[in-house]
């Protein structure tokens, strides 16, 4: 009996390791989450100092004390504070903005003009004169709560910190006149400022959280507009394998080979084959969103935009379908490896985890991944609120990945 | 473009290798005009290869094949367009009817509206099935989806019509059908190259026959004349080498032995003028000159026993 248990064990594991799908499936598939999650999640779970967050300012004439605020900050934990644009040029409130709005930076800071000046004078240093000044805190609509505020109640701290201490000394030498204390009181007097607590007047700095230029949508995007166009761009990757199921079926019954022999070309064979599970794979989104819209009241915001960034992405995605189904050798490998490249790359496209909380190296790898042009796209049609003119250059990068993944499809196509 | 004279494809020099295995060995041969050509030959003897390649589905690796005045290749699409495939799978979507899965052939071949409509109803007639056109493949016994399976190589009324294997499986009666089909079709002037490794198929249908082994050629006449050389059947026998010679003497005395040549595997192949009577004599003659037979295998005058002259194996082997 022993002898019948060793040979089909052994037996066993010789199919086993011929079987590339499952060895796939139960070791390379669950490391490859680990490392990507793992490094995806890094700035979330290590310490803040070892990934500073990117915070554009701008003290475009905003004088000294908005440069030494900046300083401030620049030193603190956590920050990473960026003066100048990609070119070198000092950022000014609108390059700030637009960089922002561009999705370089989810944050920005745009000290106005003349803040030093507006703040040297003692009344509205003590909260009367002509009222507060305004610092603008610039989000980008996307941007998720769980960063957003701790970075601006950090931004906030900073500047309250640096302007109570003017404050308390302002007030305090106003008092000290009125007094007239002699000096060396005086200087016992001043040095006890230093330590004391804030003034309880009206602060004269105010921190008003705005959209960038172009943006006229509500800030923070709601659960559905997170995971639905997430979820959406995930699943409709998984169009890969029923293409390959339809192929391998085709190959196997020896229809694909019958094909072969009349006188239709590759290319036509590739986009006949394709087309259909392009209008599949647009269908599976439009329900997606009908869904939201009719069970969720989600808005969709600019449906026709939404549909031209759906058409893109279901080129994408069935172009990378009949990809790899034309890459493997077996339908086995098409599901294994399949899934794992959409898992893999919907982790990097930021349809779990969103792309904004990755460090920022991780988020480039990430403009690999087809999903996070897709993403990008849907947000700024659902969150940010743009128009066709905003999501043209993601919407052509997906027809362009798409049609890189069918021309490679045509040249590996295979009959048999 | 039209082929010269009365031949429509010539192999010359076809070699055909999946990796190291060489399954296609320097083949030649030409197929005449309105000819059933056959090629037999036992599972893996290279007939499947040298179809695939005589139907443009496959590149060679090496030699020149020429099929109704054009180069023959996957991207040979003129030539395409004129030659029909069967293949011996049910190459069919099980899921579609049988009249989808013909539209859908038919239109790869360029057919649509109305002459799409009159091929379709045509093949159908052709093989039988007109009946069961809108019942689903999955539905049709193994017989039918065979009778279907020719009737998608039909459709665009080829000139030239590849049949692989296509009774494999099969009942007698729908085997009867697909024989009366390829005669019919032949007699109206198709040229038929129909591979099988069953004997009697091919005596019965081509009137030339290609026997092919290991990729190679070994034999290509018309059925009789395959036959014939046999005369009134073989005698082969196996005789220690160092004793050969002799018993060729002694045994080429007879009356009923024709001819002695050297055969595959140390054998000597013995023509008769009838094998069941000329054994007695040839074993009484050994005997008499105490020459030991070491083996000994009587062929009747049919093409299995061509083959295992020429091969020294059976087509089953």
């Amino acid at each position: 009996m022993l002898h019948s248990v060793f040979a089909i064990t052994v037996k066993e594991f010789r199919v086993f390791l011929k079987d590339l799908g499952s060895l796939f499936t139960l070791f390379v598939m669950p490391l490859a989450f680990i490392v990507i999650f793992s490094l995806a999640l890094s700035d979330v779970y290590g310490p803040l100092e070892d990934h500073p967050i990117a915070l554009p300012i701008s003290v475009d004439g905003a004088g000294e004390l908005a440069g030494q605020i900046a300083a401030t900050m620049d030193s603190a934990d956590g920050f990473n504070v960026i003066r100048d644009d990609s070119n070198g040029v000092p950022f000014t409130a609108q390059s700030v903005a637009d960089a922002v709005a561009a999705g370089d930076y989810q944050f920005a800071i745009v000290f106005p003009s003349g803040f030093t000046d507006a703040l040297s004078d003692p009344a509205r240093l003590l909260g009367g004169g002509a009222g507060p000044v305004t610092v603008e805190f610039i989000v980008d609509p996307a941007a998720t709560l769980q960063v957003l505020a701790p970075v601006e109640g950090a931004v906030a701290g900073i500047i309250q910190q640096t302007i109570g201490q003017m404050m308390n000394a302002a007030g305090a030498e106003q008092l000290f006149r009125l007094l007239e204390l002699p000096d060396d009181t005086l200087a016992l007097a001043r040095a006890a400022v230093e330590l004391g607590p804030a003034t309880s007047g009206s602060f004269p700095v105010v921190i008003q959280r705005v959209n960038p230029p172009n943006v006229e949508r509500e800030l923070f995007p709601n659960s559905y507009q997170q995971n639905v166009p997430g979820y959406t761009v995930m699943f409709m990757f998984f169009i890969v394998t029923v293409i390959a199921t339809s192929v391998f079926k085709e190959r196997n019954s020896g229809a694909l080979r019958r094909v072969r022999a009349t006188p239709v070309s590759r290319i036509a064979i590739v986009i006949g084959k394709t087309l259909p599970y392009f209008a599949i794979n647009f269908l599976q989104a439009v329900i997606m969103f009908t869904v939201a819209r009719l069970a969720f009241s989600m808005d969709l915001v600019n449906i026709p935009a939404l549909l031209v960034v759906t058409a893109g992405l279901s080129i994408a995605a069935t172009g990378m379908g009949s990809m790899i189904t034309n890459l493997v050798r077996t339908e086995a490998q098409a599901g294994s490896i399949g899934v794992l490249l959409i898992l893999i790359l919907a982790m990097l496209g930021g349809s779990m985890i969103p792309r904004s909380i990755m460090p920022e190296a991780m988020q480039t790898i990430g403009l690999i991944a087809p999903q996070s042009w897709a993403l990008t796209a849907y947000q700024d049609v659902l969150v940010r609120g743009f128009g066709f003119a905003g999501i043209l250059q993601e919407t052509l990068i997906l027809i362009a990945y798409g049609a890189v993944f069918l021309t490679v499809s045509v040249f590996r196509f295979r009959y048999e | 473009m039209t082929a010269n004279g009365d031949s429509v494809a010539t192999v010359e020099g076809l070699v055909h290798r999946y990796g190291d295995l060489t399954a296609v060995d320097d083949l030649s041969f030409s197929i005449n005009r309105s000819e059933v050509f056959g090629l037999l030959g036992p599972n893996g003897a290279g007939k499947s290869t040298t179809i695939s390649i005589l139907s443009c589905i496959l590149e060679r690796s090496a030699g020149r094949v020429t099929v109704l005045g054009d180069n023959a290749g996957p991207n040979a699409r003129s030539v395409k367009a004129r030659v029909g495939l069967v293949p011996q799978e049910i190459a069919l979507y099980e899921e579609l009817s049988g009249l989808d899965n013909l539209k859908f052939f038919g239109r790869l071949y360029g057919l649509s509206g109305a002459r799409l409509g009159q091929a379709i109803e045509s093949a159908f007639e052709t093989v039988g099935l007109s009946d069961r056109a809108t019942d689903a493949v999955s539905e049709y016994s193994g017989g039918m989806k065979r009778r279907l399976n020719l009737a998608a190589g039909l459709l665009h009324d080829p000139e030239i019509l590849v049949l692989d294997e296509p009774t494999v499986g099969v009942d007698p009666q729908s085997r009867n059908h697909i024989f009366d089909n390829v005669q019919r079709l032949n007699a109206a002037g198709t040229t038929v190259i129909y591979t099988t490794h069953y004997m009697e198929e091919a005596e019965r249908l081509c009137d030339r026959i290609a026997i092919i082994d290991h990729g190679r050629l070994v034999a290509l006449d018309t059925p009789r004349n395959l036959i014939d050389s046999l005369g009134g059947g073989m005698i082969q026998i196996g005789i220690a080498e160092d004793k050969r010679a002799a018993a060729e003497a002694d045994l080429l005395s007879l009356d009923r032995i024709t001819s002695a040549k050297p055969g595959p595997g140390g054998t000597l192949d013995l023509q008769t003028t009838g094998a069941q009577h000329a054994l007695v004599d040839v074993l009484n003659a050994l005997n008499a000159h105490d020459i030991p037979v070491e083996s000994l295998r009587i062929l009747e005058p049919n093409l299995e026993s061509v083959f295992l002259r020429f091969t020294g194996r059976t087509l089953r082997d």
